[in-house]
């Protein structure tokens, strides 16, 4: 039997891994990547949690989340190409027109 | 096996969705361009009448399985969020003519956005407020990217959208780890369940805690939070920026409030204690970088964070009595920023942006109303007595010094006196400069109106302070 | 101590999603990383399968991989200009330290939390947790969660609406 606590070390991996990426990377599709992982990594533990549990509630929550990441990645996705169409760069270091 | 459904209490949204729905198709068919926005305040008034003849009925509860629930709770908020909504509307009808904006999409995504808020409010569950947050956010990062051809719009929305996005997996997190210690995703559950467990998995709970009021921070910009703020709120629309920094900053402190009060009373000291020096942190960054700003819409956007400061302070001390003061300063707030939002969407004309300060140069002499409205919201923000910014400001200040975060109120009255430079500057420039080159300035009927309203609540919620503090304990209770 | 067979089962699944997903962070080659991406995915994909949940691995699949990989791959295309990429595809390391930092701080207090306060993790079996879970969520999803449910195709409707609005042609 694998301990609950082994997926939560894995989830909380794959999290931190996605907040660094999306911390660090420069490229907007890199960025994308990374909240991929994030949304994926809390995916994980809501399945073991809900198997651990013996509860359908965590799977159900996790199917709205799939719905949702699909969701976001097209309306992403979308604004990404656009913005691309009108300023050729996807280097978030450069897009500055807004200074923060 | 199946309950009977009770529709009902889902009567307002779904009133709204359907407004939204009913807006996208009779675009295509009607000539006239501005019918279909008063579709929208229709439905809006019309979702507004039932949410509270419900309310007066009695029927208000929990349904689909204590999923959702209509209560003074969300139905203040709503108020608020219906506001927002027709006020938004009212300003947009002749800003996206100037911006060449499709009004068939525009209006209905922000009907969308709008029972996003109101389902947010209403949520008793997390995986509905997830849901209603999303539904928000998406139709917000559309409407921010709505002006396609234009840089700052698309840069605008691609910031909002990765923050937005980042900001609902620490959301999502957060419920994850509230789920796997209490076994359940609704918020009265979870209450029962942390009472039940007592101090046990306390250090679950509390980063659990950490989580949301990151995910919290991020939607109402507090302050290491609010990179994303001044840009999009520069970049985006300002029909669409009136919006942002109206209702969803009350929905996404409507669901902080259900969230730390319903689901984790218990650990009130804990969360008290995290929001303790982010509110003040905001405050201070939120003035004193608000000093440095040109453009208006960006000095608004540092005002609207220092304002969350402001309002968090309502969090503090965990009583009912400073959180209605915390919902009264909201919604005193988000009357007196549309107002002032509607200004800065009139000086946008044909061929002149009108979003730098030097813009409003000399306006007193172009027109001494607009300028002297402008001069009221802006007195307000600052919290100038007796006008209605002050009062909501006081009620906040005096829950806490009975709490005893004397220090921090004292703080925060000091930046107040320092938001007074930022806010007082757009007076200066608008009475006591000359303007540069004399151009009309035409208000039309719609913002008209909106400037009508939103002035004369300012003045008369300042002088009747306690009928809408009256109103906001009263939904407290019921 | 014996190691059972499915322990080293899932050490080789959570390997298979790990490692692709440093590849992920850090490669410096952006087709890289998507693919690694896609095997992320699979491996969590397989975990699903290993935490009884069959329906959720094969959505997983179908819509990560099928749909959200696909689409990041064409937005890849779309968006390439090679001298870009290199350069863009750097980390930026200015920004390194403090998110080397704040995801170390994440990542130590949820280890913390799993390792020390697992015990809370395990609390009492629920009961509807069937052995074949596709009928159940069937149900469930039609009738407790019937609102979510509701309000999720109400977001696929926005996003419908949204996405025809940022792609479509300007208005005359």
């Amino acid at each position: 039997m694998v301990p609950l606590s082994w997926y939560i070390v894995l989830s909380a991996v794959l999290f931190s891994i996605g907040v660094f990426g999306f911390l660090v990377r420069r490229n907007l599709i890199m960025i994308f990547l990374s909240m991929e992982l994030m949304l994926n990594s809390v995916n994980i533990s809501f399945v073991a949690f809900s198997h651990y549990l013996q509860s359908m509630t965590g799977q159900v929550m996790v199917f709205f989340v799939i719905t949702v990441a699909a969701a976001e990645a097209a309306i992403g996705l979308a604004i990404l190409i656009v913005f691309y169409k009108n300023n050729p760069t996807l280097n978030s270091d450069e897009i500055n027109l807004l200074k923060g | 096996m199946f309950e009977t459904i009770n529709m009902k209490i889902l009567l307002p949204e779904l009133i709204l969705i359907c407004t939204g729905l009913a807006v996208i198709l009779l675009d295509l068919v009607l000539r006239k361009k501005e019918t279909v926005a008063f579709i929208g305040v229709a439905g809006a008034l019309l979702s507004a009448y039932y949410n509270f003849s419900l309310m007066s009925l009695g029927w208000s509860g929990a349904v689909f399985q204590n999923m959702f629930v209509l209560d003074g709770y969300s139905s203040f908020f709503k108020l608020i969020f219906y506001i927002s909504l027709i006020i938004t509307i009212f300003i947009s009808l002749n800003y996206i003519k100037t911006e060449r904006v499709s009004s068939g999409e525009y209006y209905s995504l922000l009907l969308f956005s709008a029972s996003g808020m109101m389902i947010m409010a209403g949520a008793a569950d997390f995986m509905v407020l997830y849901l209603g947050i999303e539904l928000m956010s998406l139709s917000l990062y559309i409407l921010a990217g709505i002006m396609r051809e234009r840089r700052t719009s698309n840069e605008a929305a691609i910031k909002y959208f990765f923050l937005g996005a980042f900001s609902s997996a620490f959301l999502l997190f957060g419920i994850s780890l509230t789920y796997g210690l209490t076994g359940t995703t609704s918020i009265i559950e979870v209450a029962e369940a942390l009472n039940r467990l007592g101090p046990a998995g306390r250090n679950i709970t509390l980063i659990a805690v950490i989580f949301f009021v990151t995910a919290f921070g991020f939607k109402v910009a507090l302050v290491p939070f609010h990179m994303w703020a001044p840009d999009v709120y520069e970049g985006a629309p300002t029909s669409v920026t009136a919006f942002m920094s109206t209702g969803p900053k009350a929905a996404a402190f409507a669901v902080m409030g259900r969230v730390l009060f319903y689901a984790f009373g218990a650990l009130q000291l804990q969360w008290s204690a995290i929001i303790e020096p982010l509110s003040i942190v905001t405050i201070a960054v939120g003035s004193i970088l608000a000093l440095s700003q040109t453009n208006i819409k960006r000095m608004l956007a540092y005002s609207a964070i220092a304002h969350a400061g402001y309002a968090s302070i309502g969090f503090l001390p965990g009583t009912q009595e400073a959180f209605a003061a915390m919902i009264n300063y909201l919604m005193i707030y988000i009357i007196v920023n549309l107002g002032a939002f509607a200004v800065v969407v009139i000086m946008r004309r044909e061929g002149i942006m009108g979003e730098e300060l030097s813009d409003y140069s000399g306006l007193a002499k172009k027109n001494p109303l607009v300028a002297f409205l402008m001069l009221i919201f802006m007195f307000s923000l600052t919290g100038i007595p007796p006008l209605a910014g002050f009062i909501g400001k006081f009620y906040i200040f005096m829950g806490a010094v009975e709490a005893g975060y004397t220090k921090l109120v004292i703080a925060a009255v000091i930046f107040s006196a320092v938001s007074a430079f930022f806010y007082l500057r757009v007076v200066v420039y608008m009475y006591m400069k000359e303007a540069a080159e004399p151009s009309v300035l035409i208000v039309p009927h719609s913002v008209k109106l909106v400037l009508a309203f939103t002035s004369i609540m300012a003045i008369l919620l300042g002088i009747f302070p306690s009928v809408l503090l009256d109103f906001a304990r009263a939904s407290l209770l019921g | 101590m014996g190691i059972e067979m499915k322990e080293v089962v899932f050490i080789v699944v959570a390997l298979l999603t790990v490692v692709p997903c440093l590849i992920v962070a850090f490669s410096r080659n952006i087709l890289y990383s998507a693919f690694s991406l896609f095997f992320t995915l699979l491996g969590t994909s397989g975990l699903y399968f290993f935490l009884d949940a069959e329906f959720l691995a094969i959505a997983q699949v179908v819509v990560y991989i099928g749909g959200v990989t696909v689409l990041l791959l064409f937005a890849i295309l779309l968006t390439k200009n090679i001298q870009e990429i290199k350069e863009t595809n750097a980390l930026s390391m200015k920004r390194a330290y403090f998110a080397g930092a704040s995801s170390f701080i994440l990542l130590a207090s949820l280890i913390f939390l799993a390792v020390k306060e697992w015990k809370f993790f395990e609390a009492g079996p629920g009961t509807d947790y069937p052995f074949l879970t596709l009928n159940q969520l069937g149900e469930l999803m039609l009738n407790k969660y019937l609102l979510p449910f509701e309000a999720a195709s109400i977001l696929l409707l926005v996003v419908l609406i949204g996405s025809l609005v940022i792609a479509k042609r300007a208005v005359k």
